[in-house]
């Protein structure tokens, strides 16, 4: 836990009159496990999708691996965000069109891997989520906890450096997203991932190496 | 009713108005030209465009600016699609505020009946307009009866005869009445609930009942021609029934041909995108089908008129070709028109269809998928049915219609090549236009921000 990994300094986002973070600053190091936490409305999925590159923040900076994201053109993060992160949210938002195996060979084939060495790596990380069952349904046909995993292996198909997930457990029975987080805390630990998770879930905070609250768009 | 109607009309955006309105304008303008010109005595005393000025001639036409309304209805159809995100909203808000689900399915009828009555309306003024520009110029008492004139200018729009006002009435509400039926037949599997809406989604795949339309028009086409071949009025009548059953052929083939492409294509598909836009194919080919249904019909004029100009080169003395190809140059601008209201059905579509997965659009940027890489996969999408639609209709239109009618020759072979070849080019072009007309729907779709609100 020594590496710094990401970086927000001074982290400001505004929603039209709304400011759901004013000035946050935060530290994320390589491989560490960390939970935001707070009531609806804090700033929490902000602070995420933030740190992701997903939305771009007003003022202040973040930084990965020593790169500035501010910095980074919209082409240049989408291209970050394919190969260092993965994503997984609250109801999967899986491609509903595609199979299981076709969702999670996606990445692969957006790093232009051929179709069949990206259907192998796929279904090899569905077996490992103990979802190769499911590598031919669609999301349509899938629980939401079947759902979770198959989102969960597209998150990790890639091998990235940071697991950004926000509320992955939110829409699961308690059975259901005690599955989902070991498949995510045994696959973080497996790479060596970070894993930066939004939750509401008390349980699922303790489980962090680190706990942080927010209120009201800061860190309390 | 029709108040709170005509306020959700307004509220489902100007832009969906007009559209519904331009619409059924252009077909009530189209079917009002159709009539006048079928109201012409045998020898007019007006000069007209040659075409419409001989007797023999005009009802081909007539009949071609009447089927000037199918890309024009197809258009309408999915309009009425446009925005359907907002409005399931307002429907399902309608239902959580009392509303029965008949009197939803009413005030979903007049919000799309309103802006076709008045479209209907400005169809006498679309009418009108083309009368002054491209009206015929009188001729009365000029010389003695029974004298064709023939204009120099494409003045094909008879001012000598006029619809009674009782036709201009009937025309009217028969296009507004068309507009609804197609606003209802777009609705009819939709479930209204106070919770929000849902579309019943047919999980058959569709069938190619298509091919009995064409094979019906081969045969009606060919049983008239040999058995009746010397009747004037089968003569002209056996290649129109033959045209309008092959157009609905291909037209009702649309969704089949772009289930069996979908299916085809995502088990081969070697990127992303293609993955993407074939797999959308196969789970639900009906509204890119219906986008590009009239792709097929235009192709199968277009190979069907290649032939024919191969067959006037060949046997028509030079002299006299001015007269028939001017003809087949007029279908060529009737063609491109249509094209333009199938880049707005193509447009239309690839809307609706960045709105209704919004979410999983905007899942798959932040997953590192750009908005090229949506635009390539939305371009996918629509090319992989309407190019093979264009290409198959316009070989369709060269051997059945062309060949028939003017034989297979090397020229014949040659002209149907180059069909083709500009079928698949305009239809390329088409698609790229519709995608620019999109381009700031798919920005929006793409941005990742859309994770908080899809």
């Amino acid at each position: 836990m020594t590496d710094q990994l990401i970086s927000a300094r001074a982290v400001r986002k505004a929603y039209g009159r709304t400011e759901a973070l004013r000035g946050v600053s935060l530290d994320i190091s390589a491989g560490e496990k960390l939970a935001i936490t707070g009531p609806s409305g804090s700033g929490k999925s902000t602070l995420l999708l933030s740190l992701a590159g997903i939305l771009r923040p007003e003022a202040g900076e973040i930084s990965y691996d020593g790169r500035r994201l501010d910095d980074l053109s919209e082409a240049e993060r989408t291209r970050l965000r394919r190969r260092e992160f993965g994503v997984v949210l609250q109801f999967g938002q899986l491609v509903p069109e595609l199979t299981a195996v076709e969702n999670v060979a996606l990445p692969l084939m957006l790093e232009r891997h051929a179709r069949a060495s990206a259907d192998r790596i796929a279904r090899g990380w569905l077996e490992r989520l103990d979802a190769g069952a499911l590598a031919d349904v669609v999301p349509g046909e899938l629980s939401g906890g079947e759902a979770q995993r198959v989102a969960l292996a597209r998150a990790l198909v890639t091998s990235p450096r940071v697991i950004f997930a926000d509320e992955p457990t939110g829409a699961l029975d308690t059975v259901a997203g005690e599955q989902v987080l070991v498949a995510l805390y045994d696959a973080a630990k497996e790479t060596g991932a970070a894993i930066v998770m939004v939750t509401h879930d008390n349980r699922v905070a303790a489980r962090a190496d680190r706990e942080v609250r927010m209120l009201d768009g800061t860190i309390a | 009713m029709i108040g709170l109607g005509w306020r959700l009309a307004l509220a489902a955006g100007q832009g969906r108005a007009m559209l519904l309105a331009g619409c059924t304008a252009i077909v009530c303008g189209l079917l009002l030209v159709t009539q006048t010109i079928a109201m012409l005595p045998q020898y007019p005393d007006e000069s007209l465009y040659s075409v419409v000025a001989d007797a023999g001639t005009r009802g081909g036409f007539a009949f071609g600016a009447a089927m000037l309304s199918v890309p024009a209805l197809l258009l309408l159809f999915q309009a009425v699609r446009l925005g359907t995100s907002a409005r399931e909203r307002r429907l399902a808000a309608l239902r959580l505020a009392g509303a029965t689900p008949g009197e939803v399915r009413r005030i979903g009828a007049v919000e799309v009946g309103v802006p076709a009555a008045v479209g209907a309306v400005a169809g006498i003024g679309v009418f009108l307009l083309l009368r002054l520009f491209f009206g015929g110029v009188s001729m009365r008492g000029c010389c003695e009866e029974g004298v064709t004139f023939y204009s120099a200018g494409v003045r094909f729009v008879p001012t000598s005869v006029t619809p009674a006002w009782w036709q201009f009435a009937l025309t009217v509400v028969l296009v507004a009445g068309l507009g609804v039926v197609v606003g209802l037949a777009a609705d009819r599997r939709v479930v209204v609930s106070p919770l929000g809406l849902t579309r019943r989604h047919d999980p058959r795949p569709p069938r190619p009942w298509g091919v009995v339309l064409l094979l019906g028009g081969v045969m009606a086409g060919a049983a008239m021609l040999v058995f009746w071949r010397d009747s004037d009025v089968v003569d002209v009548a056996a290649p129109l029934v033959a045209i309008v059953l092959l157009v609905g052929g291909l037209v009702s083939l649309a969704p089949w041909t772009a289930y069996v492409i979908g299916r085809r294509v995502a088990r081969r598909a070697r990127t992303g995108p293609v993955l993407l836009a074939a797999r959308r194919l196969a789970s639900d080919p009906r509204p890119a089908g219906r986008a590009a249904a009239a792709v097929g019909g235009i192709g199968l004029v277009a190979g069907g008129s290649a032939a024919m100009v191969a067959g006037i080169l060949d046997d028509v003395q030079p002299e006299d070709r001015g007269y028939y190809l001017g003809a087949i140059g007029l279908v060529g601008v009737a063609l491109l028109i249509s094209l333009v209201a199938v880049v707005g059905s193509l447009a239309v579509h690839s809307v609706e269809s960045l709105l209704d997965g919004k979410r999983s659009v905007a899942s798959l940027a932040a997953l590192g998928g750009s908005s090229e890489l949506v635009a390539r996969a939305q371009r996918a999408e629509i090319g992989l049915v309407a190019v093979p639609m264009g290409v198959g209709g316009t070989l369709l239109g060269a051997v059945l219609l062309g060949a028939a009618l003017a034989g297979i020759t090397l020229l014949w072979l040659l002209a149907t090549v180059a069909a083709v070849l500009v079928m698949a080019a305009l239809v390329w072009a088409a698609i790229g236009l519709a995608l620019l007309l999109t381009g700031p729907w798919l920005r929006a779709a793409t941005d990742p921000g859309n994770l908080r609100t899809a």
